[in-house]
């Protein structure tokens, strides 16, 4: 619990830090909010009021202070574009951003667990060759040209999904399943890698000698203590996703974090632009705590030697 | 294993679900409207949705002109005084029947500080408004302005919900022959049919505004099925394969979208006018029409295509003629130097949409073959547009998109108005005599005198040449196989799905 809130306690620094920081460079963005919002034509009051509703006709270092004293409220203050709260904005995205993130995640983890370790026990043989072509390609396959693909294979072609959009049913699948056979890639070559060395130890040789049947020994013995890069590689990785996975989202018109933030980077929306940031940095202090969190379930000896200290 | 099983059963569960048709229209949109409120709406999507909701006074006609909407007449009594009677029997999609105070109460609120409507500007001319009966009224002008019409086209909005300060932006309610059900950010906007619409009830059930984003899904959701109309969004390298899909028709429009090559006309080099009409003659338009926009363009002129009330036939016209660009260039003063090298350099700023980047590509090759050497520069268009304000361009590419009246012009050329000042002339042009013609045309209300003194500016403009015009972007619409009846107008508006029908078998 103590290690929970001193992690905690350890992401003000961090999430003030990112906060300065997209704070100042956003403001070095060229273009100004006022004229984006109200068009070139806009008289110069209308200009001049919303300049000074969102307090950009104060000096830098003034709009600064309030940012801050606002975000200490818990305050993300309202949109430029769109006239509505901030959190609101981001509450909404957040939950498919999360939705797509967990279900690429499931995916990833579903093709490349099997994959590595069949690759791994079955090393130089077909399998191995054909799982690792497999995995290259997706590593080289970018979201712009495999989404197009899946759309014309399971919308166009077999009618068995909907294009875009995230309203009808399994309009998920296609965005999670681009994201899921990236990351499925990265991961089984990662689990294979794993998982040769480890099959390799004397405590396999031992439980194979003690007659466990060869499923156990790889499943319960050596898939487990290959995991360990595995979860830190997830952690990063949940942590782009929950970011937002922009280029898929646009592809596949997801409403997710990730197109809620390049449209407030185009339309020079400093709230959203820096409340998005405020959330993908605090997501990806909490999952990186969650993943420290899980190590200690992974292997006890880590849990043990922190406890000790 | 678990987890395969989830994915199978999911896999399952979305494939089972058949691909049937809504009883309503889906229309695909590029961008998702920024407001649905009238008054604060800035961006042309939401213009796309806002004119199937509401009405104006009077409404933009196909011919450049404009034509009335919920007025019935407007009366001119004075250049100072226009008497406007309204329709009988208008109705609001809550109830409520139009009267001379909503007018009063719409524009009122957009004159409201505390508002912030970017439309306050256009109402700069206006002085005040007289109730003359329930619907009847006159508005009063400070100065004789031709270009009110424009400003009168924007909705009026029912004065009991203005007062009781309703969220227009969340819940749209006006006149259109479609009213507001649900809008969920940013995917859709569900609008279904007002059945005590004022010109009688539409025969389509609904229309869906569908947000996608992404080119290359806006046209596999065209062949898939998924969209049953797009209108003026969908690539010109894609249309003629579109187009031989069976269940997809195309209609095309001459357009009225003008894209043209600016120059800054304070640049040292560009100050010239040989340079810039070397430019002109250097640049192969039909080429980049026929092979790169395959023929979805038509050339331009002027800013308004023809069939425009204000259209000038006759006008200087810039031909390809490499030989005399290279002429002009040597009188100029850029001879072609001895060791080969461009005579001289320019740089070329655009926005990084794909298919302008290749259009000046072409250009490009054009410009070097007479000896003149372009670095292309792209930028984020935020980026671009902030250094074409500041002057900090020599040649860049944009489009002008949705002008109906020629009081534009004096927005864009009068030399009172250069971006210092708070206006559009980016390339800083300045002719006394350009500006004599813009003041002039503002202020005469008589059409045949206002045609005469644009057709004179229009000339002067392609003699002087602050901007080479290039093409009119003509209009396309890809339409799904329910789509019946869709007239797309040089304006392509959506408010032509007023008369549309929707086929309930495909054919």
């Amino acid at each position: 619990m103590k290690f929970i809130l001193r992690r905690l306690l350890l992401a003000v620094p961090v999430v003030w830090g990112v906060a300065t920081i997209v704070f100042f460079f956003v403001h070095l963005l060229p273009g100004d909010p006022a004229e984006i919002v109200l068009g070139e034509n806009a008289s110069r009051a209308s200009l001049e009021k919303l300049r000074a509703d969102h307090h950009l006709d104060e000096p830098l270092s003034v709009q600064y202070g309030l940012f801050l004293s606002d975000l200490f409220k818990g305050n993300l203050r309202e949109s430029i574009v769109q006239r509505k709260a901030v959190t609101a904005l981001i509450g909404e995205r957040w939950l498919y951003t999360a939705e797509l993130a967990l279900l690429a995640l499931l995916i990833a983890l579903a093709i490349s667990l099997p994959l590595g370790t069949i690759a791994a026990v079955r090393a130089g043989r077909l399998i191995d060759q054909a799982a690792m072509a497999f995995s290259l390609l997706g590593i080289c396959l970018p979201a712009f040209c495999l989404a197009p693909l899946l759309i014309i294979a399971f919308s166009v072609k077999l009618g068995w999904l909907p294009v875009s959009g995230a309203e009808a049913p399994g309009s998920i699948f296609l965005p999670a399943l681009t994201l899921g056979v990236s990351l499925s890639a990265i991961l089984a070559r990662m689990v294979r890698a794993q998982m040769l060395e480890i099959l390799s130890r004397d405590y396999l040789r031992t439980a194979r000698a003690k007659g466990l049947a060869p499923w156990q020994v790889v499943i319960r013995h050596a898939l487990r203590n290959a995991l360990l890069p595995v979860v830190t590689l997830v952690g990063i990785q949940m942590g782009v996703l929950l970011s937002g996975a922009i280029i898929t989202e646009k592809i596949f018109a997801w409403p997710g974090l990730g197109s809620l933030l390049l449209q407030g980077i185009f339309q020079r929306d400093y709230p959203v632009v820096q409340g998005c940031v405020l959330v993908i940095s605090l997501t990806y202090v909490l999952v990186n705590l969650g993943t420290d969190l899980l190590y200690g379930i992974l292997d006890p000896r880590i849990r043990v030697e922190g406890e000790k200290k | 294993m678990a987890a395969l099983l989830v994915l199978f059963c999911f896999l399952a569960g979305a494939c089972g679900g058949s691909h049937e048709k809504p009883p309503f229209l889906r229309a695909a949109l590029e961008s998702y409207p920024g407001n649905l409120d009238p008054r604060l709406a800035t961006d042309a999507y939401a213009y796309d949705v806002i004119e199937t909701l509401y009405n104006g006074l009077v409404k933009p006609s196909a011919a450049g002109g404009y034509e009335p909407d919920l007025a019935e007449k407007i009366e001119p009594e004075t250049p100072l005084r226009w008497r406007i009677l309204l329709r009988e029997g208008v109705r609001f999609h809550h109830g409520k029947i139009l009267s001379a105070s909503d007018v009063l109460c719409t524009y009122r609120s957009i004159l409201d500080p505390g508002l912030g409507s970017p439309a306050k500007a256009s109402f700069e001319a206006l002085e005040g408004i007289e109730i003359l009966g329930e619907r009847e009224l006159r508005l009063r002008l400070v100065r004789p302005a031709a270009a009110f019409f424009e400003t009168i086209t924007l909705p009026i909005l029912p004065c009991d919900l203005l007062r009781s300060g309703h969220d227009f932006s969340e819940k749209p309610v006006g006149t259109g022959f479609l009213r507001f059900v649900e809008a969920r950010s940013p995917l859709y906007i569900q609008l279904e049919r007002f059945s005590e619409y004022f010109r009688g009830e539409t025969s389509i059930p609904g229309v869906r505004f569908v947000h996608i984003p992404d080119a290359t899904t806006r046209v596999l959701s065209l062949l898939r099925g998924e969209i049953d109309l797009s209108v003026n969004n969908v690539s010109p390298a894609y249309v003629e394969r579109l187009g031989r899909e069976k269940h997809l028709r195309i209609a095309t429009s001459p357009g009225t979208n003008f894209t043209y090559v600016g120059f800054n006309l304070r640049d040292p080099v560009l100050k010239g006018i040989r340079v810039r009409r070397a430019i002109a003659h250097a640049i192969h338009r039909e080429e980049i029409v026929k092979y790169r926009l395959k023929g979805l363009a038509d050339l331009a002129d002027a800013l308004f295509p023809a069939g425009h009330w204000a259209h000038a036939s006759g006008v200087r016209r810039y031909e390809y003629d490499p030989a005399l660009a290279e002429k002009l260039l040597d009188e100029a003063g850029y001879p072609r130097p001895a060791d080969g090298g461009p005579r001289l350099s320019l740089s070329y700023k655009t926005s990084q949409n794909k298919d302008r980047l290749r259009m000046i590509e072409v250009i490009r090759r054009r410009l070097e073959e007479v000896g003149v050497h372009i670095e292309i520069q792209p930028y984020e268009f935020g980026t671009f547009l902030e250094q074409i304000k500041r002057g900090d361009f020599q040649l860049y590419s944009l489009t002008w998109v949705g002008v109906s009246d020629p009081d534009f012009y004096y927005d864009v050329f009068h030399s009172a108005q250069i971006p210092e000042n708070g206006g559009r002339n980016r390339g800083r042009y300045s002719n006394p005599r350009a500006d004599t013609l813009l003041e002039a045309g503002r202020a005469e209300l008589d059409p045949a005198r206002r045609a005469t003194i644009y057709r004179e500016f229009q000339g002067l403009l392609a003699e002087d040449l602050p901007c080479l015009p290039l093409w009119h972007e003509r209009n396309v619409a890809v339409m799904g196989e329910r789509v019946e009846g869709f007239e797309l107008n040089p304006l392509a508006s959506y408010r032509a799905l007023e008369k549309n029908r929707l086929r309930e078998e495909p054919r």
